[in-house]
């Protein structure tokens, strides 16, 4: 059985706003939705204060009122602002996007995987208030007994939560739908908290027996229809039969009471993909000492590899989560270009970002997990050395060249230094920064070599073909340049030219050398329609010092007098 | 190690101070050949020009330092001296060649194309290529790619400055300690052929300076018939110079490239 824990933000607007401006807490505050500000088109929005803007109030309800407004002055979600300022002429209004609560909210999840790795957001629209509801879901099956039990479980998030300065209403059950509805409508104390209820496993149905039908997440129509007819509270629903309820409303109530009690599957999506290996560090007090953070991260890797050794798997791709103080989370993702098992090139792979980690306040938890394995054999280690590259000059023991070239066989990985080399450039640098060229049949030259990410590690390949026989620049510009003021010579080729501020004296040439652009590519025009198709005439210049030139005569404009010609390479 | 062609090796006393020399020089770390599992057999790169090694010490470039080579921006040819050193480097030896490149805008950058470098023998399989915009970067892949044994060189474009400082002397020790060669291919402005100067470091052990020259007649009678100005694409000429080499007199050379037989000579003493 799931066990799932609802969490329920009642004033997320305002507890987020008052975690920036603290001294507001003491104070009545409302806000109201942005959207009905704009669409009414009530007054000038000022962005930068932030509050009290809002001039002609007709219409606009309070959207969420912080605890003070509430049970102060009696101002409730839902009022008409105009009432709220009748009640209390100095309140505070704050206007909110309510994707900006989303992604705050989005945050909070992010933060919330350091108790379970599948987290989903519960954002839904209260249909008799007009409010949003904000609320996240953690599935914790098979979490609670990394925190005690589940009472301990329930009572850290409670407090962590509650030290962030969020109000939260909590409920622990077996379905999504039981918890949703514990959470919202459960028994709550005089500070309107229901102080983290958990409902034992297979005990739902009594649980929600006294609670209300709205319990259901049911539209206000259904909510009514149901009212009408005398039921008031969930257990009224239990005798009734299933399909006489449909009929008589809708397939919504019955789906809604039979995933709440567990009769139905319900969908649960993880806002974050799942990570199939993890290992966690809880601390008592926030690290906030470099090294020791990366003690810490030494020892889970110590114990992540160590599972991974069991599974027969090499790392890929890692994922170090750090969770901050104040409800934020650190990531740092690592790749390696091949599995790798070994702790020490993954630390250094690592560093690179928590040496630049921004730590402010220290963390207090923190999550190792894989996002891609793939299949690595256990190796045995080599008594008298390390592995070094087995294309090494010297192998000085036969059977040193024995287990090495075992070593080769079992994991692929001729050249295990340099893909290390090549990890460690490219976490630091960005994943495409670092490539090998792989020369491809083209005769375009800015199409002749492509960058491949993938490296073969091999070192000896002929290359005698024809193609390597033609001369070819030494170096390419990554887009032809023209070349200007060209004076063209009694051959039809030029004789000066300007180009990067200098002018050139052309004292001897070779060619032309015609480049067509191939068939099948997109820009080639059929030849017997009236436009010509592409093709380059490239000559090999050079001028009065020596410099040797690549330059060729544009076909599309290759009307005799204004020839346009470009610069593409220059030779040695 | 001393080629027996070698013109200073007078008496064989000389030749054994040499060697005594040369082993204080070179090895700083008795380990490096246990704890960098390639073993060098040879310490100097030759170029494969008869004269230019006769200039050197110990008959080529030093392996396990650092060499700049520097030409104009708008002149190919320190690519391709470098690419003949390289491909000489790597025939024989297995290893791969990490080239940091520079990014540059557009309007300014001029990139390396393979093809061209393995025209001059240098085997692209062998290459691993890397691309920065910040010589920060740069200086740091090269440190690092230094200290990697599976590499036979580390090149690395520096822009119109060379490298100073902690920068140039990091990489040397980190040259040395693993035996690597470093070659720095400084990229000057168009102009400044006449007024050139190396700005010393005494991390970097050679200044190179290398520019194309007009090239020589054509040897083909083929080509000579079909158009008197027909450029003779096969003999490239450099004019090679080697500004600073400790323990070497500085030089210049007017070197031909032969296509056909992969290999430099010398065109004519060269005299100003």
């Amino acid at each position: 059985m799931r066990r799932i824990i609802s969490l329920w933000f009642p004033r997320f607007a305002t507890d987020r706003i008052s975690q920036r401006h603290p001294g507001w807490r003491s104070e009545p505050l409302v806000t109201v939705r942005h959207d009905d500000v704009v669409k009414k088109k009530l007054g000038h929005v000022n962005r930068s204060l932030g509050m009290n803007f809002i001039r002609t109030e007709f219409s606009v309800r309070v959207a969420e009122a912080n605890k003070v407004a509430e049970f102060g002055k009696g101002i409730t979600s839902g009022l008409l602002l105009t009432d709220a300022r009748a009640r209390f002429p100095k309140l505070r209004v704050v206007s909110i996007e309510d994707y900006i609560n989303i992604a705050a909210l989005t945050e909070l999840a992010n933060w919330c995987d350091q108790w379970t790795p599948r987290v989903s957001l519960d954002v839904q629209k209260d249909m008799v208030l007009g409010k949003i509801n904000y609320g996240l879901w953690l599935d914790i099956t098979g979490c609670a007994h990394l925190f005690g039990n589940e009472i301990t479980l329930m009572k850290d998030i409670l407090k962590r939560l509650e030290n962030l300065g969020f109000e939260v209403c909590a409920a622990l059950a077996d379905t999504q739908g039981a918890a949703w509805a514990v959470a919202h409508y459960g028994e709550k104390d005089e500070k309107g908290s229901n102080c983290g209820k958990i409902i034992e496993s297979g005990e739902v149905r009594a649980a929600l027996s006294t609670l209300s039908i709205q319990a259901l997440r049911l539209s206000p129509e259904d909510i009514k229809g149901l009212n009408n007819l005398g039921f008031q509270e969930i257990k009224d629903l239990y005798n009734i039969p299933r399909n006489a309820l449909a009929q008589r409303f809708n397939q919504n109530i019955v789906c809604s009471l039979d995933k709440a009690l567990g009769l139905q599957n319900e969908l649960f999506l993880p806002h974050r993909p799942t990570r199939k290996s993890r290992v966690q560090k809880n601390f008592d007090n926030p690290i906030s000492n470099r090294s020791s953070i990366i003690t810490a991260v030494r020892w889970m890797l110590g114990k992540l590899l160590h599972l991974l050794e069991l599974q027969e798997k090499g790392v890929r791709n890692l994922e170090l989560s750090l969770y901050r103080v104040e409800g934020k989370v650190e990531r740092i993702e690592v790749m390696a270009s091949y599995p790798v098992r070994d702790a020490s090139h993954l630390i250094k792979l690592l560093r690179n970002d928590l040496d630049e980690l921004n730590i402010s306040f220290g963390f207090d938890s923190m999550v190792l997990a894989t996002i891609w394995t793939q299949h690595l054999a256990p190796i045995q280690l080599f008594l008298n050395s390390e592995i070094g590259s087995i294309g090494s000059a010297d192998i000085s023991s036969s059977t040193e060249r024995v287990a090495k070239e075992e070593y080769v066989k079992k994991t692929g990985i001729v050249e295990e230094k340099l893909a290390r080399l090549i990890d460690r450039l490219r976490n630091k640098l960005g994943f495409k920064t670092v490539y090998c060229p792989k020369i491809f049949a083209s005769y375009l030259p800015e199409r002749t070599v492509l960058c491949s990410t993938k490296f073969d590690f091999i070192t000896s390949v002929k290359f005698d073909c024809e193609f390597y026989k033609r001369r070819h620049p030494l170096r390419l510009l990554p887009s032809p340049e023209e070349i200007k003021k060209v004076i063209i010579g009694t051959d039809s080729i030029p004789k000066t030219f300007y180009w990067r501020g200098r002018t050139h004296y052309i004292m001897k040439f070779d060619g032309p050398e015609r480049i067509c652009n191939e068939w099948w590519r997109a820009e080639y025009v059929v030849p017997s329609s009236s436009k010509k198709y592409s093709f380059r005439d490239y000559y090999r210049i050079e001028n009065d010092q020596g410099m040797r030139f690549w330059v060729y005569q544009d076909s599309f404009q290759a009307s005799d007098s204004t020839s346009v010609w470009k610069l593409h390479g220059i030779f040695g | 190690m001393i080629s027996s062609d070698d013109p200073y090796s007078i008496s064989p006393n000389i030749t054994e101070l040499r060697r005594q020399i040369r082993s204080l020089e070179r090895v700083v770390n008795t380990d490096v050949g246990k704890k960098f599992r390639v073993s060098r057999s040879k310490s100097v790169l030759a170029t494969g020009v008869q004269e230019i090694d006769n200039t050197l010490p110990f008959g080529g470039l030093r392996l396990g330092a650092l060499h700049e080579i520097s030409g104009s921006i708008q002149d190919a040819a320190a690519v391709g001296f470098l690419s003949v050193l390289l491909a000489r480097l790597s025939t024989g030896s297995p290893g791969f060649i990490l080239w940091c490149q520079r990014i540059g805008k557009t309007g300014e950058a001029v990139n390396i194309y393979i093809p061209g470098l393995v025209s001059f023998g240098l085997e692209p399989s062998r290459l691993v290529l890397l691309g920065a915009s910040k010589s920060k970067d740069i200086l740091w892949a090269m440190r690092e790619g230094l200290s990697c044994p599976s590499l036979l060189a580390v090149v690395g474009e520096i822009g119109e400055e060379s490298v100073r400082g902690t920068d140039g002397r990091r990489l040397q020790l980190a040259a040395e300690k693993s035996g690597i060669i470093c070659f720095l291919l400084r990229t000057t402005g168009a102009n400044v052929e006449q007024n050139y100067s190396i700005s010393k470091s005494s991390a970097i052990l050679s200044y190179w300076r290398i520019c194309s020259l007009p090239s020589g007649p054509a040897h083909n009678s083929k080509i000579i018939e079909r158009n008197q100005y027909q450029f003779n694409l096969e003999q490239f000429r450099w004019l090679v110079k080697l500004c600073q080499y400790r323990g070497a007199v500085s030089s210049k050379w007017k070197l031909e490239w032969h296509h056909e037989t992969h290999n430099f000579s010398v065109v004519s003493p060269f005299c100003d």
